[in-house]
């Protein structure tokens, strides 16, 4: 039993809340296990990126999000070899790549959270064209 | 599943123009020499303490490639500017 339902149950035994609620709130929790067992499910969803651009420039790359979740614990290895030097000057700039949670923001997308479309930006260039940017979940 | 198909080469294929290359590369060639490339490390990591770091990025970059290889059949990239085209793909 999780630690979730024995604090419920604890609940319940000293009166703080009623069988009743207690029972609604084991409810809730089932559900959300069971959602999350779905989620985890969802091994071949892809991360898509489209980008179109005039007549000519065409780009069509697919990233598995099972692959994205273990590029981001790689990530966190590849921050360390960002030099002091670089990474203090995007500091400077207000970028600080390591409060940028890489593995939440994975499992938000995994979990279905943020679903659809992730950018979807359509500008016209009178010289370049029509240019057309898609990241999707599918 | 032990039927589930996996992917056992990237298969990098090159238009230019008139010319078009189409380049297999074995997977395993990777996984072995990063087993071995680790190895090495695990053996280095007795004499000095340096070598933590490139062992955590090779034993992840393994499991990247285990994924991977996991997938099955699956286009990664293509990408077409002009006349070029590059497209990835993992079989």
């Amino acid at each position: 039993m999780s630690d979730g339902k024995i604090k419920i149950l604890e609940m319940v035994q000293n009166g703080t809340i009623s069988a009743t609620e207690g029972l609604e709130l084991l409810r809730a929790m089932e559900d959300n296990d069971s959602k999350a067992v779905t989620a985890s499910q969802m091994s071949g969803r892809f991360i898509r990126i489209r980008v179109s651009s005039g007549q000519h420039t065409k780009v069509n790359v697919n990233v598995p999000l099972s692959l994205l979740k273990v590029a981001t614990k790689l990530a966190d290895v590849g921050l360390k070899f960002i030099p002091a030097e670089a990474r203090l000057e995007m500091e400077k700039k207000g970028i600080n790549l390591q409060e940028i949670n890489f593995e939440e923001l994975v499992q938000l997308i995994d979990e279905g959270l943020v679903d659809g479309k992730l950018v979807d930006v359509d500008t016209e260039d009178p010289k370049e064209g029509r240019t057309k940017v898609e990241i999707y979940v599918e | 599943m032990w039927n589930k198909p996996k992917s056992h080469f990237v298969l990098v294929k090159v238009h230019h123009g008139a010319w078009k290359f189409t380049f297999p590369i074995p997977l395993f060639i990777f996984d072995d020499l990063l087993t071995s490339v680790l190895d090495l490390v695990v053996l280095g990591e007795c004499f000095t303490s340096r070598l933590k770091l490139p062992k955590i990025a090779i034993d992840m970059i393994l499991r990247l490639l285990f994924e991977i290889r996991q997938l099955g059949r699956w286009q990664m990239a293509d990408i077409t500017v002009c006349k070029s085209q590059i497209s990835i793909s993992f079989y």
